[in-house]
């Protein structure tokens, strides 16, 4: 083999290479956004476990997950805006779960719910203990001492919510506004039920 | 829950932390943002579309992400006017 066509050989095998590193340097799906942690980490929270990327969503790590998350379908992450370590997500086989060291060992805290799936989160801003969780056709949970119980609100809006999020707008009456993003539209109410 | 005006289909929800009436939603077509609670939306030309996550950055209210399905990651840094693509 003549050493020129060798050359060109080996340049093709590293250009190879690196698609393949580049390609698995990406995420395929995605559901969610947040940032955790002192050092501003994106997380994505997608059907094949969390991400992280530490450039501002150019690349991305798959992250080992240490602690007791039975799944990988996250659907919604979300992060205390005073802790930026205390960091809390769900999914469709992982119930709620809570990491308190930015996204990295989780522990499952779903009691109190009714099912494995849970397809939205939002954290009050201004009361960052209570949260609530969209459990699909059996409603919508809520917690007030950071996940550690839930109770059950009520039914939630009559659409599939894809995004659900506190808002603090004062809603007059001591509370702040639920916003849920459905299929059907843009629907809120007063938390304070 | 009352309705909002925005009947569409939306993908994701975020509101601006440095003013939390001015509310950002993620639709088929674009990012629409409203200053009043939702009582006006107004498309913002140039934002991607469909968009499932939209993310203040919390210690830049300026800069804001927005993820698509389809692993895409778009930012703004001037409050959404204008977004660049992070990848691919």
């Amino acid at each position: 083999m003549k050493k020129r066509t060798l050359v060109w050989i080996i340049m093709g095998f590293v250009l190879a290479l690196n698609r393949g590193n580049l390609s698995a340097r990406q995420i395929e799906h995605l559901n969610a956004l947040a940032i955790a942690g002192s050092e501003g980490v994106l997380l994505a929270a997608t059907p094949k476990s969390l991400y992280e990327s530490r450039d501002e969503g150019r690349t991305w790590r798959k992250k080992v997950l240490k602690g007791n998350a039975q799944g990988n379908d996250f659907t919604t992450i979300v992060v205390d805006p005073s802790n930026p370590k205390l960091v809390y997500a769900g999914g469709r086989d992982l119930s709620v779960v809570r990491s308190s060291d930015g996204g990295v060992t989780w522990s499952e805290e779903a009691k109190g719910l009714p099912t494995k799936a849970i397809l939205a989160l939002a954290i009050d801003p201004t009361k960052p203990t209570t949260l609530h969780a969209w459990a699909g056709k059996q409603g919508m949970y809520r917690t007030k001492n950071g996940a550690k119980d839930w109770s059950r609100v009520d039914f939630g809006p009559n659409h599939e919510i894809t995004s659900l999020t506190s808002v603090p707008i004062p809603t007059g009456m001591g509370g702040i506004y639920l916003y849920a993003g459905t299929v059907g539209g843009l629907f809120r109410s007063p938390d304070c039920f | 829950m009352d309705g909002l005006p925005t009947r569409k289909e939306v993908f994701a929800f975020a509101y601006d932390p440095k003013d939390p009436k001015h509310l950002f939603v993620g639709l088929r077509d674009g990012i629409v943002l409203s200053q009043d609670e939702g009582r006006q939306w107004a498309l913002l030309k140039q934002s991607p579309k469909g968009v499932r996550a939209i993310l203040f950055h919390p210690k830049d209210s300026g800069k804001i992400f927005a993820g698509a399905g389809d692993g895409k990651i778009f930012i703004s840094k001037d409050r959404g006017r204008t977004w660049r693509l992070q990848n691919r």
